[in-house]
Order: structure tokens, then sequence, then C-alpha cells
């Protein structure tokens, strides 16, 4: 994991750095080139002086240079003509100059030089100049064929050099402290821009799960920050709903455990009590056992939720679509409770015409029996039970409702019951709950209906 | 003593049932709050088992009924809800103690005799009348040092006489409060039983018959 803050310092470091590189190069080009230009301007102004003392003097060539005089005092130079030595400087001694390769010779005053980096004798750097020109003609003196004279003037350039190195390291200095500098200020900077950031992870450090009322500051939050501050609260608004739901949900699931818990305890005990015929026993055992049996379902109705709460991903691993006759899987639904109904004069008013769907057989197999089980648990003695199937619904209507208009929507609701109680002593209020999940699942709408004491549930597939 | 439990589930229902029956109670019960509300108005219970969630009437509300008629029996709630919300709301509208369920039958048991101690005025779990000990727990009687042995009738006859003891107990009170004698068919079946322990108890007799209205024990020469 990166830091934005090292990622920024690097980055603009980096930055900062280069542009003091290349700024710093260029400083040092030009003012190089400057210094050297100014240097070969001098170096030349000196060279056409030494040659303005060179003059044909009838048919020989002659320097009036005194070598030793003002202009022989610092520089080395030579000047040829036809390859012999008119005049040499006395720093020379014995050696001579090597001139570089030049152009065709004019007059001394128009002629081009010749400007190289070249060592000096004694090897320190220097500069040498060579012209190539005509020696001067007095006034009246005509002559066709002028010899060409050649001159090469030597210069250290110990003084300049010393002079850009100066340059250099005051850029290279400057550079690199001013790098330094840039890097502090926007370490400097960072840290007060990304102060927000901190005191947001403080803030979002402090809320725990208990605590997700909590809502981030939006005081001093920064542009750029404030959507992610904004997405965070939303983010915190849904997980404290969902908390806030699970949380009664385990509540209501605790609730219901207890009933049949204290059912089992209260069973074993007695029977405990005291010595028992083995008969009795027996007994506390079964009715332990069916407690036991209800408990289960009711855990098993729990975990569906869940595992359809959890979303369509970790169920669709189990499903799988077929074609279904629907009026088939009503009379195999209906079948089990058919002989109780009788017992209780129940009427059962099926319509039940031919009709096939596509979806998950296991899912729509819960729907049905649960609404079933639910009409059939609902029904008043004598009353009536009426299923109804078209293309696009099933009806399911029992009579015997005494839950309030105005209740359709909570009988839907978890562990909801119409009078508070589990009047079979089984019923969590988890049925319709799991249907309209389910429902929902295999693609289709869940409706409820109370009118005059009858209580009608419609299924609309998609 | 007589006691109605009103619960719903039905496991719990009869399991309760037996166990205070077989702890020398008088037991009726009722499976929603309409019946349950009916039958303490209608029999004077020495202690209500009232679980909170029923159907027709909920717990709270037969317990907010039978107060406001002037009921003032003794109420253990019975309940799966353990908030401090739920349990205040019960004790505020009257009950007298409460119990969350999962529960230990042995608790219940023992919150029941300290409902019924409570209902008849007494602390101590043993009774004691001149040289007589009833122990209410165990359910035993001595007389001096010997061990008097009494059917489950018998104790719950003389239990009853003897947290009354010093007042006037009519037959019909004794009808009403003691083990299972209201469902006997025959109406002279107190002054056998009552033959029976004052034979058991022996000299000095400590039960005195007031003709024509009942009984009274106390130690007292009969006036």
């Amino acid at each position: 994991m990166t830091a934005i803050r090292t990622r920024l310092l690097v980055g603009a470091g980096l930055g900062v750095a280069i542009a003091f590189v290349v700024s710093g190069g260029l400083v040092y080009t030009f003012t190089r080139a400057s210094v050297t230009a100014q240097f070969d301007q001098a170096l030349e102004a000196k060279a056409r002086s030494l040659a303005a003392f060179v003059e044909l003097d009838g048919d020989t060539v002659e320097a009036e240079l005194d070598p030793a005089g003002p202009l022989g005092d610092r520089d080395d130079f030579e000047i040829w003509s036809r390859d012999r030595v008119l005049v040499r400087s006395t720093s020379l001694g014995t050696a001579d100059l090597v001139p570089s390769p030049g152009t065709r010779p004019i007059l001394a005053s128009d002629s081009p030089g010749t400007i190289v980096a070249r060592a000096l004798r004694d090897g320190r750097a220097g500069r040498q100049i060579t012209l190539r020109f005509l020696p001067r003609v007095e006034p009246g003196q005509a002559h066709r064929d002028l010899p060409e004279v050649v001159l090469v003037l030597a210069r250290g350039t110990a003084d300049v050099d010393a002079t850009i190195g100066r340059i250099a390291a005051v850029l290279v200095g400057v550079g690199a402290f001013g790098t330094l500098l840039a890097l502090a200020i926007l370490a400097l900077a960072i840290r007060l821009g990304l102060a927000p950031l901190r005191a947001l992870a403080t803030s979002i450090t402090a809320i725990q799960p208990g605590a997700l009322a909590t809502r981030l500051p939006p005081a001093h939050v920064p542009l750029e920050v404030a959507p992610v501050v904004a997405r965070l609260d939303e983010l915190l608004g849904r997980l404290a709903f969902a908390f806030e739901r699970e949380r009664e949900l385990t509540a209501e699931l605790a609730h219901e455990l207890r009933t049949p818990l204290a059912g089992i305890r209260a069973t074993i005990e007695v029977a405990l009590d005291r010595d028992r015929p083995t008969e009795r026993y027996r007994t506390a055992l079964t009715d332990v056992l069916a407690i036991a049996g209800q408990t289960e379902r009711l855990v098993e109705t729990m975990l569906s939720l869940a595992r359809l709460d959890a979303g369509p991903s970790s169920s669709s691993s189990s499903s799988s679509s077929s074609v279904i006759a629907v009026d088939a899987l009503i009379r195999e639904v209906v079948e089990p409770w058919a002989q109780a109904l009788t017992a209780r004069g129940v009427e059962l008013d099926t319509c039940l015409p031919a009709v096939t769907i596509t979806c998950d057989r296991e899912k729509l197999r819960l729907v049905l029996g649960n609404l079933v089980e639910n009409a059939v648990t609902y029904v008043d003695d004598a009353g009536r039970i009426a299923i109804a199937l078209a293309a696009d619904r099933i009806e399911i209507t029992n009579t015997g409702c005494t839950l309030p208009a105005g209740s359709e929507v909570r009988v839907f609701e978890r562990f909801w019951r119409g009078d508070a109680a589990r009047s079979t002593g089984h019923h969590a209020g988890l049925g319709l709950a799991l249907c309209k999940k389910l429902v929902d699942v295999i693609g289709g709408t869940v409706d409820a209906a109370i009118a005059e004491g009858t209580f009608t549930i419609t299924v609309r597939f998609a | 003593m007589r006691a109605l439990i009103v619960e719903d589930y039905a496991p719990v229902r009869a399991a309760v049932r037996e166990g205070l029956v077989e702890h020398g109670f008088a037991v009726d019960v009722a499976a929603d709050g309409e019946e349950g509300l009916w039958l303490a108005e209608q029999n004077p219970y020495d202690v209500v088992i009232l679980d909170v969630m029923l159907p027709k009437l909920s717990g709270l509300e037969v317990l907010t009924t039978l107060r406001r008629n002037g009921s003032s029996v003794a109420i253990l709630l019975l309940t799966a809800r353990d908030t401090v919300v739920d349990r205040v709301a019960g004790l505020d509208r009257g009950a007298d103690d409460y119990l969350i369920k999962p529960f230990a039958f042995a608790e219940l048991l023992a919150r029941v005799r300290a409902l019924v101690r409570r209902h008849y005025d007494r602390k101590n779990p043993t009774i004691a009348l001149a040289d007589l000990t009833i122990d209410t727990i165990q359910r035993t009687v001595r007389r001096g040092e010997r061990v008097i042995a009494l059917s489950a009738r018998e104790y719950a006859l003389l239990e009853y006489l003897a947290v009354r003891a010093g007042q006037l107990v009519t037959r019909t009170e004794i009808w009403e409060h003691v083990y299972d004698f209201h469902a006997e068919a025959q109406s002279n079946v107190i002054d056998v039983y009552i033959g029976y322990l004052r034979k058991k108890l022996g000299a000095p007799p400590l039960i005195h018959t007031r003709r024509g209205h009942g009984y009274v024990m106390t130690v007292e020469a009969d006036a």
C-alpha cells in the first residue's frame, strides 16, 4: 500500500529536480557560450591587432613586433609567412604552435579567424585562434602575388573556466537547495492538505458496530473528499438500518426459540421430578421430540429466509428452472390436508385448469405449501378455502379471517402474527414472509387482501 | 392451593400443570386469554400463571382487566421477552412476579409457593401451630417428634386450614382451594377427610368444627 503522501512527495520532488536540472543546464550552457564568445572576441581582437603589425616591406613580409613588448606579455603567439617564422612570443621558447587548417587568405582586417579549444604547451586548457591573411601593403605599392601569413594566438582559459565553474557550482547548489526546500514545503503542504483525511480516519475509527447512528462531521471537509464523506455517511445509514433489522430479527428469533425451549425444559424437568412408569417417560420423550421437530422447522425457515436475503447468487446454485404443471403441484400440496379439513367441516373449493409455468419447482412448492398451510391454519371450522388458478395468477382465499383491515402489508413481515400468539403452537409468523421472498426470487408478486372476514393471497407470475 | 395456568403453548401448559398437581396444587388450565380471564374471574385462585403472548386476549390485557375489576389474586407472568421494558410493563400493570422462558420448573414452583405465602401474609415456609410443624416445601408434617404420614389430599387440606389458622374456613372455600375436591362427586368428602386428619393429628385437637359454618384450626379449646 502506497501512501498518497509518499507518492505526491516522490512525484513532486522528481518534477522539481527535473525542472532545476533542465533550467540549470540551460543557464549553464548559455552562460558558458556567452562567456566563451566574449573570450573569443577578445582573442580575435588581439589576433587582429597582432596582424596589423605584419606588412609587406618590399618583397619580404615583416612583423614589426617586439615579442617582449606589451603585446607579447601574456599569450602565446607565432606568425609565419611561407613557412618562415616572422615572430613568436617569448613564452613559446623554441616550441611551435600548430595552426588550424584554414580558408583562403584575405586581408587581415576581414579574415575570419578559426578558433578551437586546444591545450597550451604546458598542458593548461586554452583556446587558439588561427588567422590566415595577406600582409598589409604600403599605400601606392601594388603587389599581385601577396604571400600568405599565418598567425596563431593561444590564450589560457583558466580564468574563464574558473568563472564557469563557479557559475556551475552556484547552479548546482541552488538546484539542490531549491529541490530540498521545495520538498520540505511540499511535505508540509501535503501534511496540512491531508489533515482532513486523518481527521476523517479518526472519526471513522470511532464508529463501532454498536454506534452506527454516528455521522461523519461535515465541517472542514475539503471539496475533493466531500463526496467520499457523503457516500460513507450513506453507507453508514444503510449499515445501521441493516444492523437494526438484523438485531430485531435476532431478538424475534431468540423469542421464538425460547417458547419451544421452555416446553422442552418444563416437560423434561417435570418428568424427571420423580420416579415414574416407563410409559410416562416415553410420553415425555415423544412430546419433546415433537417440539424439537417444530423448532427444527422454525430454524429451517429462518435459514431459508437468511439464504434468500443473502441474494440470488448464493441460492442460484440450487435453483433449476423447469416447466411445472401448477395445477398438479397444487393438488399435491393440498392433498395431505384434505382429511383434516373434511373433519373440521371446511369446504375446499378448487378451480384448477391446466396451467404450466417455468420456474424453480422446489421454490414454487414451498410457496404453495406455505400459502395452503396458512389458509388451513386460519380458516374457521365449517369455513371455506378457495384456490383459483389462472394463466398468470393463483388466488388462495380462506374464511375466518380475524385480521383488522389495513394489516394486508404487515402479514408479510417476519414474526408478525395477527393476534400476537401461536395458536397452533409452532406458528412463528414466518410462512408468508418466506413466500414473499421466494416469489421475489421466482420473479412475481404476492399481495394480500382482507375483506369481510376473508383473507385472500394472490400470487402473480411475471 | 389452587392455581390457574393460562398458556397457549400446549407442551408448557401440560408440563406445568402436571408438575403443580404433583406438588399438591389444584390446577385449572386455559389456552387463550379470554378463557383465562373468565376462569380467573369465576374462581378464587391462590395463584395465576399467565403467559404474555396469548391468542384472543394478551396476558397483559388479562392482567389489566383483573386488576381493574378488583382482583387481588397473585399473578406470575411468563414471558419470552426479556427486555427491561417488557418486564417493567408486566410488573407495572399489577403482576406480582415474572419468569422468563425458558425457566427451571423448580424455580417456577418456588416462586409460586412464595406468591402463595405472600397471598396469606406469611413469610416462613414452615407453619408452626402449638407442637404441630408443617414444612410446606418438603410437604412433611410433624407433631412434636412424631412424623405424621398424610395422603396428598389430607396434606392439601391441612395446609389450607393451617395457612388460614385462627380464621373460619367454610366448606365452599375448602371446595374451591383444595386439591381436586371440587371434582369429587361425594358431597361429604370434606367431612370424611377432616375426620381422617383429626385421627392422624391426635390429641389435643387442633381442628374445630363451627356448626353450620365450617372449620377453624387453632390451639385454643373448642368454645
